[in-house]
This record gives structure tokens, C-alpha cells and sequence, in this order.
């Protein structure tokens, strides 16, 4: 089944709000398909359940619960949406309307897990400095993300222009700039970042 | 008298007046609608109060209508745009509704007096 | 007389300067944005334990000044008396509603809506868990009452906020003591601004500027707190404050990192900027989108001039100065001028001769002015809420600020010059 096939099995499917692929570990888009007159961002929703099912994983393995199936399910007052991990390098957003009959869903996900293995890559996975990680998180959910590192700058008295390339942190940099996104989120943890 | 409806972006069904969120709605606390053109404001003005509401300003700029539970009505009659203002303690979950309300007094209003412009 | 007319009688202003006094000490108009901005900046700068710190004490300052003043004009002369109007002050000037039980030992207060727990618990409560109380400005005039209601000497009186609704809790608590008196400062009244302020001059479309701040003015001496003690009003939540308050934790944090981490000067600066900057886009934003500016002024048709005329009587109808425009070029640059500063009357009033401009609110408020001028759609009823102004940033922002003269350097005016960048 190409990706083709599968946007055309959508269109079949009138419960089918939109899909979202998300490339782990750095939850950027790889891929999405909405249903026509949608104006979602799609950047924007597979970033944030990336986030999501990121923190899920980490919170399970802290109940010492967590397993390769993990599945995330979301009801809001109009939609269902569920998250599943594809190996470790991706994660897919399935968007259902909320009245959707959950064995319908259970379905579709079958379906489109049982062919997605032929039109996902295999990343090797590079994983991100975690001064990078922890940056990218930071301007992702500071509540004025446009000043956001000025506020880690006068926290932590890091040259702006090396918070600008945070590739370039050294380890202790990195300790500063974690505290003070602690502090700014108002988070105690941010080891799974 | 015709009473111009709009989609309300909520439900997705119409709202009386063009009901809608203005700009400054925090927490959906105030909202626009539209004035038939043909409502003579004085009139209008009367009728609301008949209806509850107590003139707070009589200015000729603005005209303010409060009533005791904290809603308002503001009123710009050098461009007939009209603001409501929902009491802050109503419950955020039924201001909407509030709102909905007050647009229904005020189309209420507006149909008494019809056409005195 | 109530105690808003008690107040109110009290209100004065610098002819031809736009400043204004209350009882004598000056006080301006400020939105929660910039409240909220501001009080972070400094704990940003200095850490959230001295920030806390600074906070309080500056905030008592500022309030011990107002309130004995106040005390002796309204003739309150018990304990009783003074704290009542205390009390009364607070919610007046949109602070929200704080009880005292308080003696010459200390003792306790509760606060209910107090303005900045519950506006960042309104801005940010569901984005972020906040780890701080942030009512430090409640906790230092509670602790100025005190001292006014019992003659205790002037900023002896420790208070702490043990409890604060921005960190969730149902209410906000405060406990009062006697502490270390502080060392007394140059006050910087009436008197002082007076005599820093510079000869007053006007600018472009001065005559419109000038019926517009009458039309404002009348309306802005009916704004009051509501019942919970709030200003709830043009999409923000406005509070008339000691000028002092905001002068103190700006200028003592600012020298502060100067001597310990001149490397984070010019961040400092950025983020004292963007609180004016936040300020204006929200508060003016609201301010010119609504019935009250249609009905006073008329519906605003998005011409660069005109926006740029209307910030400008807005600045001077909220206190903030004798705004003038002396130059605009559309998408290019702008001009600004006043003879006076809140800020710059502070600064010469207490500090030496400054090497640069000092004036950050001015700064911010100018380069916040050119987008508001350039970047709200306002013919297609905008909403100028977080989302919109996120995207400002997002966008990238086209013009840089630059404060050219000001009364702090002794020049005899502040002047802010925005360019396309």
C-alpha cells in the first residue's frame, strides 16, 4: 500500500479527521494528511504529541510500565485522537471525530500500521545535543516564546549569541541554562527532554 | 423588522444580532452584535432601560446601561456599535450564554421601537 | 465624601508636562502586561529571592509616601481610620482587595484579587506552574499601612506573602513583622519633578493631540477598581501605581547587574524595553479598539499618522509624559519627544548624570507604537491577543529603538528615534 493508497483510504473514511507523522526524537514533521477545509498546523500538532508521547514514555518507564505498544488516547469535546510509536523513530497522530465507535478505530489504525512500514525510512536516529533539545523545548512552550532566551541570557549570564547556537554549550552551560528553563516553565524535571 | 443573524463560531448556528466575541474578550467577558439601521437610539435606549437596564452615562458620546448584576450594554451612537459586557462573576462555562441572553434583549429592544430612526 | 471621592480630590497634574500626582507622589497608569513583565525581568536579573526582596521594599517606599500623605489630607488620624483608607486606596487604584489585622507587633493580611497573582494566574496560570508568590507589591504596601496606621517609623515593618493564588492556592496570605528599618532615600515627589522636567514644547498634530487628551482625561478620572478592587478595561487588567515602584526595581536592579554582571547589561535593557513594548501593543491596542475611543475620538481607520497621534495622547492622558511627535515616515522611521519622563525625573532626581538614555519604557513604547501603526489590520476588527502579538516576533520585527537624547544625560529632552532596521 503506497502513501497514496492510504490518503485515498482516508478519503473513504468520513470519521477520519487527519493523520500526523512525527520523525523522533526531535518531533518535526515528517509527514500529515487532513481532510479538505482542516486549518490545523500541522507542524504545530505533530511537535506538541511528539512532546507528548515523548513525556508518556518517560513517565511509564518511571512506573517501571512501559512497553514497545504504547498507546496514548486523547478525547476532547469533538475529536478522538490517538498516538502510537512506530519503532522508536516515529510517531503517528490518528484525528477521529469523538463519536467515532472505537472498534472503527481500531480499525483504521490497523490498517494504516500494517502498511506504513513501506513508505516510512529507517532513520538512524542522530539524537540532538541536549543543549539543543532543551532550547528548542524552551521556545516551544515559554509563555513569551520571543523572549525566552534574553530571559535565559539574565538568568544564567550566557552570552545571547551562544544561546543563539546552542550546539555550542559546554556541559556546565547546559546544567545553567536546564535550571533556568525549569524555572521559567515552572517544571521540576526535565530529564526527558 | 429584519434582525440580521450571523453563524455563531461556537455552535455553528445562527446568533442573533451577529453576536460575536469583540475585541478585549477575556475569558469570553465582551462581545459585539450589530443594530438594525433603522433603530432610533433614543428609543433604543428607553426600551433597555425598560427592560432593566440603568442609564449609567448620559453622555452624548457613549452611552453606558448597566444593570445589577454586572452586565452592561455600551453603546457608540456616533457609530451604532454596540458592546456587551457580560458581569464578571457570572461563571466562565455560562458566559456565552450570558451574552446570548443580553443579545436577545437588546434584538427584543430594538424590535419595540422598529423603525424611529 | 467616598473614598474614591477622597482620592480623586487629591489628583493633581504638571501643567503642560503630563504627569500625574497623587497627594503629591507620583503615580501612572500601567496594565497588567507590563506589571507582570517587569516584576519577572527583575527576578530574572537578580534572582526570584532578592527579586522578591527588592520588590517589597521598593513597593513599601513607594506606598509609605502616598498613604501618610493621603492620611493627613483626609484627616484619618486612628489606626483604624488609616487603615481603612488603606484599604480602600488599594482597591481604588485597581489593586484588588486586601484586609488587615495588623498591630505595631505585625501581624496578618489577606488578599482577594490581588492584581498580580490573580492577572498571572489569568495570563499564564494555565501555561506555566509558577514557583514564587507574586504579590510583592501587595506585601509592601500592607506593610507601608501598617507603618502609616501606627506611627511605626518608615520602612521597619517586614512582610511576607505566605500563600498566593498564582501558585494555586484558594487565597493569598500575608504575615506582617517588625524588621530592619531602611535607609531613608531622596524622595522624589512633586517638588522633584518640578525640577527635572525640561521646557515644555509641542509637535506634530498638537492641536488633535490635545483634544483627544481632554476627552481622555475626562473619561479616565470616573476609572475605578470594581468590586473585587480590579480595573478590568480595554482587554487588560489597568492599575494606577507609585511611579516610584517601578523606577526603584528598574534602576536598583539595573545597578545591581552593572556591578556584578556588566555582561548582562544590554539583555537587561532588552527586556526593560520589551515591558514597555508589551504595555503599549496591549493597553493602547485596547485602548484604540474600543467603544469608548469610537464613541470619544471615532472609529480608527488605520492611517499611520493617526495611530501614531493617538498613542501619543493616550501616553499623556495615562501619565506617562509630554509625548510629541517630531517626525513619522511611514514604514521608515519615527520621532518622538517629550520634555518629561516618569522615568527620567526619577533618574536625575537620585542618580548622577547617566551616559545613555534611561528612559526603557519610552524606548519600548515608541517601537510598539511603529507596530501598531504598521502591523494590525485594524479595518478588519483585529484581535490583538497573545497569539497575534507572538506572531509579531515570529514575523521578525523590522525596526530597532534607539533613545538619542534624554534628561537623565542632561539633555533637555528625551527624544526615541525608531528606524527600519
Amino acid at each position: 500500500m503506497s502513501r497514496e493508497d492510504i490518503s485515498q483510504a482516508f478519503e473513504d473514511v468520513s470519521v477520519i479527521r487527519g493523520l500526523f507523522i512525527t520523525s523522533m526524537p526531535d518531533c518535526l514533521l515528517f509527514d500529515s494528511w487532513m481532510r479538505a477545509g482542516s486549518e490545523w498546523n500541522a507542524e504545530g500538532v505533530a511537535s506538541y504529541f511528539g512532546d507528548l508521547a515523548r513525556a508518556n514514555k518517560e513517565g511509564l518507564k518511571a512506573l517501571g510500565s512501559w512497553s514497545a505498544e504504547m498507546q496514548v488516547t486523547i478525547q476532547s469535546a469533538d475529536l478522538l485522537i490517538v498516538l502510537r510509536e512506530v519503532e522508536t523513530d516515529f510517531v503517528i497522530a490518528f484525528v477521529f471525530d469523538r463519536e467515532t465507535p472505537l472498534d472503527v478505530v481500531r480499525l483504521q489504525i490497523k490498517r494504516v500500521l500494517e502498511h506504513v512500514g513501506s513508505f516510512l525510512p529507517t532513520v538512524q536516529a542522530k539524537e540532538q545535543p541536549e543543549g539543543v533539545r532543551l532550547v528548542e523545548f524552551l521556545q516551544r512552550y515559554s509563555p513569551d516564546p520571543h523572549a525566552a532566551l534574553l530571559r535565559v541570557a539574565l538568568q544564567t549570564g550566557i552570552d545571547l549569541e551562544i544561546l543563539q547556537r546552542p550546539e555550542s554549550l559546554t556541559p556546565e552551560q547546559v546544567e545553567a541554562v536546564k535550571e533556568s528553563a525549569r524555572d521559567i516553565l515552572g517544571l521540576q524535571n526535565l530529564e526527558w527532554v | 423588522m429584519h434582525q440580521p443573524r450571523r453563524r455563531d463560531v461556537r455552535s455553528g448556528r445562527d446568533s442573533l444580532l451577529g453576536l460575536r466575541r469583540d475585541h478585549g474578550c477575556v475569558r469570553d467577558l465582551m462581545w459585539r452584535c450589530d443594530l438594525p439601521d433603522e433603530t432610533g437610539l433614543d428609543a433604543f435606549v428607553r426600551a433597555l432601560e425598560h427592560a432593566g437596564f440603568r442609564l449609567d452615562d448620559p453622555g452624548p458620546l457613549l452611552r453606558i446601561l448597566r444593570r445589577p448584576d454586572g452586565d452592561a450594554i455600551v453603546i457608540v451612537p456616533r457609530t451604532r456599535r454596540v458592546q456587551v459586557r457580560v458581569g464578571f462573576a457570572v461563571p466562565m462555562a455560562e458566559r456565552a450564554h450570558r451574552a446570548g441572553e443580553i443579545a436577545a434583549v437588546i434584538a427584543r429592544a430594538a424590535g419595540e421601537v422598529g423603525n424611529t430612526a | 465624601m467616598t473614598a474614591h471621592e477622597r482620592v480623586a480630590a487629591q489628583s493633581s497634574r504638571l501643567p503642560d508636562h503630563d504627569l500625574a500626582f497623587l497627594a503629591r507622589v507620583p503615580v501612572i497608569y500601567h496594565c497588567h502586561h507590563f506589571n507582570l513583565f517587569l516584576d519577572q525581568t527583575v527576578d530574572d536579573a537578580l534572582g526570584g529571592g532578592a527579586g522578591t526582596r527588592l520588590r517589597i521594599e521598593a513597593a513599601r517606599e513607594a506606598a509609605y509616601d502616598l498613604l501618610a500623605n493621603l492620611s493627613s489630607a483626609a484627616g484619618a488620624v486612628t489606626p483604624a481610620e488609616r487603615l481603612e483608607l488603606a484599604r480602600a486606596v488599594f482597591a481604588a487604584m485597581g489593586h484588588g482587595r486586601l484586609e488587615l489585622s495588623a498591630d505595631r507587633d505585625g501581624g496578618r493580611a489577606r488578599g482577594e484579587y490581588l492584581h498580580y497573582g490573580f492577572a498571572w494566574h489569568e495570563k499564564y496560570g494555565r501555561a506555566v506552574r509558577r514557583r514564587r508568590p507574586a504579590d510583592s507589591f501587595a506585601a509592601g504596601f500592607a506593610a507601608a499601612a501598617t507603618e502609616v496606621a501606627f506611627d511605626i517609623p518608615r520602612e521597619s515593618m517586614d512582610c511576607t506573602e505566605t500563600a498566593c493564588v498564582a501558585m494555586r492556592s484558594p487565597s493569598c496570605e500575608l504575615e506582617l513583622a517588625p524588621g530592619a528599618r531602611a535607609p531613608e532615600r531622596v524622595p522624589v515627589d512633586r517638588t522633584a519633578s518640578e525640577a527635572a522636567v525640561r521646557r515644555s514644547f509641542g509637535g506634530i498634530g498638537e492641536e488633535r493631540i490635545t483634544t483627544i487628551v481632554r476627552a481622555l482625561r475626562d473619561f479616565t478620572a470616573d476609572v475605578r477598581g470594581d468590586e473585587r478592587g480590579l480595573i478590568q478595561a480595554f482587554g487588560v487588567f489597568m492599575t494606577l501605581n507609585v511611579a516610584g515602584y517601578y523606577n526603584r526595581i528598574s534602576y536598583d536592579t539595573l545597578m545591581r547587574i552593572t556591578e556584578v554582571a556588566p555582561q548582562s547589561v544590554q539583555v537587561l535593557e532588552a527586556l526593560l524595553r520589551e515591558s514597555g513594548h508589551v504595555c503599549v501593543f496591549n493597553t493602547f491596542g485596547g485602548i484604540l479598539l474600543s467603544p469608548e475611543w469610537e464613541g470619544l475620538v471615532g472609529p480608527v481607520s488605520g492611517g499611520v499618522e493617526e495611530i501614531v497621534a493617538g498613542c501619543c495622547a493616550i501616553g499623556r492622558a495615562l501619565g506617562f509624559g509630554h509625548w510629541t511627535i517630531t517626525e513619522v515616515e511611514p514604514e521608515d522611521r519615527l520621532v518622538l519627544r517629550t520634555p518629561s519622563t516618569y522615568e527620567s525625573t526619577y533618574w536625575r532626581t537620585r542618580y548622577d548624570r547617566a551616559e545613555v538614555g534611561r528612559c526603557y519604557f519610552l524606548q519600548g513604547a515608541a517601537l510598539a507604537m511603529m507596530q501598531l501603526a504598521h502591523r494590525v489590520p485594524w479595518s478588519d476588527s483585529p484581535k490583538l491577543n497573545q497569539e497575534f502579538y507572538n506572531d509579531l516576533f515570529r514575523k521578525g520585527v523590522p525596526w530597532k529603538v534607539q533613545e538619542t537624547r534624554c534628561i537623565s544625560r542632561g539633555d533637555e529632552m528625551c527624544e526615541a528615534v525608531v528606524t527600519a532596521c
